[in-house]
């Protein structure tokens, strides 16, 4: 009987327990919505994904910035893991919870302005001089303008001055070719008994092989397959000789599961963003500089990299969230976000500025040339099967590098299955 | 005190039933009818009817891919699975010294978050330096780029999916101590030896958390998604060999926005459980330890 | 199994008794040679997170990686607590863990008896369906289920992580039914004839005689919602109401992942579930007593 009593008051607590477990979870739950409305002010709320936490953290430096300007107007942040981000805004659009305004990731922006999600902004009041070239048509579908950029940036190539000097090979220079960089990588590399010690490249990706030759995986204008064309067919089978003609690259076997190659002293170049610097300035023990991406067939340009960010249809305030928007892309959050989050700037006034930010290496102002003189290659169509078409290719180019084959008949192949799947010519 | 067993049944199974109603059965029929619309996920669904059915059935490689990726995961992983971890919950049942500290250490891998110890996993099978190869050519074995290659990826996920029974383990932990002693004492005096007691007293006794685990191993195992997930770099590769089913599913759904076609992926792929599941009760339901039942 | 402690008997030895101690000890080697060598096996992965939260941050690149540091570096624990709302993350996960694990353990309980002993009408055909419910892959309900609870007006809550604990859950039924199954029918017709409810019975003969499955089953329960992070992901908007494995991945980055400090969190995050295995796996041993083995 002793026992029963023992299990009785143990029921008893656990009711206990639950229940404030449960009133626990409900006083933390004041609803966003009603929090602000009372005093009269605005809440807009702005989906991010977090790039790290410190950064997140300063994000809301600018917001708060804003704030200061516009009275009234409250700025909260929602973020979400970056590889998650489209878990959490389908669940939050579905549920008729849409975030105010959010930062799109390229690969979805086609999709966000096929099915409505984004507002058009083509008759705003957009400061189009402002701007640097190339920047407004990120954010646009059929020259419509459906989000403005925050941040727009490309890779370079970052190099280890330290092995150049002792290969004795000459730093690149900002116009140098891909016959210059693959002299350069073929004296970089070393073998030591068999192995590899030190290579030329990191990993130079796809993408970038495809835009500096004027390839590209489809049109801009989403219509035509172009992974077949002979500038296409050339970057792929660049690549993969670099892997397995060369031997100046690492196979995906000799470099799985390394994160930094470079920057264990083990690589000598590496495609880089400005996004690396602050990591390879602290971790980085050589001396090393960036330059513009080495040139095929088409020159020293290299794919944009940017940030858009849209606000959404459903928004109960559009004036206060364009402002938001315009404060972020165009007004002082441009002037802020250099020193505060290292984020590259869009606007022609800052251009310079680039060369002052945080941790930049000596040849940053070559990053603000090619910034200023448009030299950035816009490479993903707005299209809605553009992120699936790319998932479909891919996986060819990777079987290319990693057993050797030949990429034409490959890509040729993979173009034709892509044609008659979706349609496109 | 109650009217009838049947009233007494509802009244027991009764918070189920209001969950079920409230938070499942609506999703799951919404789900089966966005799986005939052209759904994205964002703004309307068009009804298309069985397009996305036919679609998947005919037209869709990497349907037929994932699906068989799946099956073969199933088929080696789950026997596997489980015999590993019961063997692991018997040898843990001894009355040994330090009993809890061996528990809890087995128990380890389940406690790690899949992405972490799929990284680990990574470092493990890298081919040049990694321990599984080096120990494999310490004994003069042939070596293997495992998750590089398009025949060994998938071996090598049922070989990290083993170092993780320690999760059906605890299932079976508890199971083993619920054998009366009586039952053992009984066999001993029949002169039954240590392998007669474990096949007719231990493993009949304890058939109910077998099948347990037979059964949720394979719903399990058929929505693999995680650790492929990682260890593929998000790609499924090489060359889609690691392409799962829920894998593709959760592409089509959150990467291509297909969330009507990722729904009818859903409901095939939930009538397939679902037959494996009613096969595996017609077969073994029956021999399962079913004495105290009426 | 069964391996009995060998005590010196002091009886005179016969031939054949050595033999039988002889085996005993050569079982006994095995046995720890066994326990032994698999834990060097499963331990890897905890001492591999532990010595990745201990390096600093240039060590962390090295090539080949080192299992243990060169350096002990408690930076990373440091990150941990100042850069992110840590502390905060822990006081949410302990609610929302709290709060499912009591709601998952007392409505599967009553659930799972309802299945496992009373045979009412329809009972099958239920079963078949709440085994059912787990084949659906949740990818394609998390759209729908979030559209109910934005409804209820419960997002950005802890309620949608709780709530539906209380109407038990799918997996936990299925293994607590089983459970219940293996009791000896006897002990409940007695109860019967003495007059119990089959409440009663309930609470008074299964619930006891059931310790071993519902501490594994609360065990389970907490540690899963503890390592839960889509369902805080989707529902939570707050950084100051995200709990511990949701609020760790923001040191994953959109292109950097700073794994230091990830792993120091993931160190901190499991340690507590850790401790609670190692005590709660004494509670399946002093089941037995109760589940009447030995009476």
């Amino acid at each position: 009987m002793s026992k029963n009593k023992k299990g009785l008051s143990i029921l008893l607590l656990t009711f206990i327990f639950a229940l404030s477990a449960f009133l626990a979870g409900c006083s933390g739950s004041d609803s966003e919505k009603s929090s602000g409305d009372a005093k009269g002010d605005v809440t807009l709320r702005i989906l991010v994904w977090n790039n790290n936490p410190e950064g997140t953290k300063l994000e809301n430096e600018i917001f708060q910035a804003f704030e200061k300007e516009n009275p009234g107007v409250k700025v909260k942040m929602v973020y979400a893991p970056y590889d998650k981000f489209n878990d959490k805004f389908l669940t939050m659009s579905a549920g008729g919870d849409q975030p105010d305004l959010v930062w799109i990731q390229p690969a979805a922006f086609g999709q966000f302005v096929g099915k409505g999600v984004l507002m058009d902004l083509s008759d705003k009041d957009i400061k189009k001089d402002e701007y640097m070239p190339n920047v407004l048509e990120l954010g646009q579908v059929d020259s419509k303008q459906y989000a403005l950029i925050r941040d727009a940036s490309t890779f370079q190539m970052g190099y280890n001055k330290d092995m150049f000097d002792a290969a004795g090979v000459p730093y690149p220079t900002d116009e140098w070719t891909w016959d210059d960089f693959l002299a350069a990588a073929k004296k970089l590399t070393k073998v030591e008994g068999g192995k590899t010690v030190q290579f030329g490249m990191e990993n130079y990706y796809t993408g970038e092989l495809l835009v500096q030759n004027g390839g590209s995986f489809v049109s801009q204008d989403g219509k035509k397959v172009t992974i077949d064309s002979p500038e296409s067919i050339e970057a792929v089978q660049f690549g993969s000789d670099l892997i397995n003609k060369h031997k100046v690259q690492p196979t995906s076997a000799q470099s799985q599961g390394m994160s930094n190659l470079f920057l264990s002293g083990k690589a000598a170049m590496k495609l880089m963003g400005p996004w690396d610097w602050a990591d390879t300035a602290k971790n980085a023990t050589f001396k090393w500089d960036i330059v513009p991406m080495p040139a095929g067939k088409a020159g020293n340009v290299s794919a944009a990299a940017y940030l858009p960010i849209g606000i959404g249809k459903g928004t109960k305030h559009p004036e206060e969230a364009f402002k938001l928007l315009e404060f972020l892309s165009s007004g002082k959050g441009q002037d802020l976000q250099i020193d505060t989050i290292s984020a590259v700037p869009v606007v022609k006034r800052n251009a310079e500025k680039i060369v002052d930010m945080k941790n930049a290496p000596e040849n940053a102002d070559s990053l603000a040339t090619l910034l200023q003189e448009g030299k950035t290659v816009m490479n993903a169509p707005y299209t809605p099967e553009y992120a699936e078409i790319q998932s479909k290719i891919q996986p060819v180019i990777d079987n290319i590098n990693l057993k050797n084959l030949d990429a034409e008949k490959e890509l040729k192949k993979v173009a034709d299955q892509i044609r008659k799947e979706y349609g496109l010519e | 005190m109650f009217k009838s067993k049947t009233f007494s049944f509802y009244m027991f199974i009764l918070p189920w039933l209001i969950g079920f109603f409230i938070f499942t059965a609506g999703p799951m029929i919404y789900s089966l009818y966005m799986s005939f619309t052209d759904y994205s996920g964002l703004g309307a669904a068009n009804w298309v009817g069985i397009e996305n059915y036919q679609k998947i059935f005919t037209e869709d490689p990497l349907f037929w891919q994932s699906l068989w990726n799946t099956f073969f995961y199933t088929i080696f992983g789950v026997p596997l699975g489980l015999v590993v971890g019961y063997l692991l919950a018997v040898l843990l049942n001894a009355k040994v010294k330090f009993m809890g500290a061996f528990r809890t250490i087995f128990y380890l891998p389940s406690l790690v978050p899949t992405v972490a110890s799929s990284l680990l996993w990574i470092l493990i099978f890298q081919p040049d330096f990694g321990i599984a190869n080096s120990i494999l050519s310490f004994f003069h074995l042939p070596t293997s780029n495992w998750l590089l290659s398009e025949e060994m990826v998938k071996p090598s996920l049922i070989i990290m999916s083993l170092w993780g029974a320690g999760g059906g383990m605890v299932i079976y932990l508890a199971g083993l101590q619920s054998v009366p002693a009586t039952l053992y004492e009984a066999a001993e005096l029949d002169g039954a030896g240590k392998l007669r007691k474990f096949w007719h007293v231990t493993v009949p006794m304890t058939s109910n958390v077998i099948f347990f685990n037979l059964i949720m191993g394979l719903i399990g195992a058929f929505q693999i998604f995680t650790q492929a997930y990682v260890v593929s770099n998000g790609n499924g590769g090489p060359n889609y060999k690691s392409l799962f089913y829920v894998f593709y599913l959760y592409q089509d759904a959150f990467k291509f926005f297909k969330m009507g076609y990722a729904s009818a992926l859903a409901w095939i792929l939930f009538i397939i459980i679902l037959i494996f599941t009613l096969i595996q009760f017609k077969v073994f339901g029956k021999k399962v330890y079913y004495e105290y039942d009426e | 199994m069964e391996i009995a402690d060998v005590k010196a008997k002091p009886a005179l030895k016969t031939k054949k008794e050595s033999s039988i101690k002889r085996g005993k000890i050569l079982e006994r080697l095995l046995v720890y040679g066994l326990l032994i060598g698999l834990s060097i096996v499963f331990i890897f992965p905890f001492l591999w997170l532990i010595g990745t939260s201990l390096k600093p941050e240039n060590e962390a690149l090295t090539f080949p990686p080192t299992l243990i540091p060169n350096v002990w570096d408690f930076a990373n624990y440091k990150d941990v607590f100042t850069i992110v709302n840590f502390g905060q993350y822990y006081m949410n996960s302990i609610i929302v863990t709290v709060g499912t694990v009591l709601g998952t353990v007392l409505s599967s309980t009553l659930v799972a008896y309802g299945f496992a002993r009373i045979k009412g009408k329809g009972r099958d055909a239920w079963f078949v369906l709440l085994l059912a419910t787990m084949m659906l892959p949740p990818q394609v309900t998390m759209i729908p289920v979030y559209m109910i609870f934005a409804k209820l007006g419960w997002t950005n809550t802890f309620l949608p992580l709780v709530v539906p604990a209380f109407f038990g859950n799918a997996y936990f039924i299925f293994l607590l039914r089983q459970f219940f199954r293996t009791i000896p029918k006897e002990l409940e017709e007695s109860a019967y004839l003495d007059g119990c409810s089959t409440l009663g019975i309930f609470w008074r003969i299964v619930l006891p005689l059931s310790a071993p499955a519902i501490i594994t089953v609360a065990l389970l329960s907490f540690m899963w919602t503890w390592n839960d992070f889509l369902g805080p992901l989707i529902y939570l908007n707050d950084d100051a109401k995200y709990t511990l494995a949701l609020g760790i991945l923001q040191f994953k980055g959109a292109l950097l992942i700073e794994w230091g400090p990830m792993m120091a969190a993931s160190v901190l995050i499991i340690l507590p579930l850790i401790i609670m295995f190692f005590v709660g796996q004494r509670y399946f041993i002093e089941g037995i007593a109760t589940t009447g083995g030995k009476g």
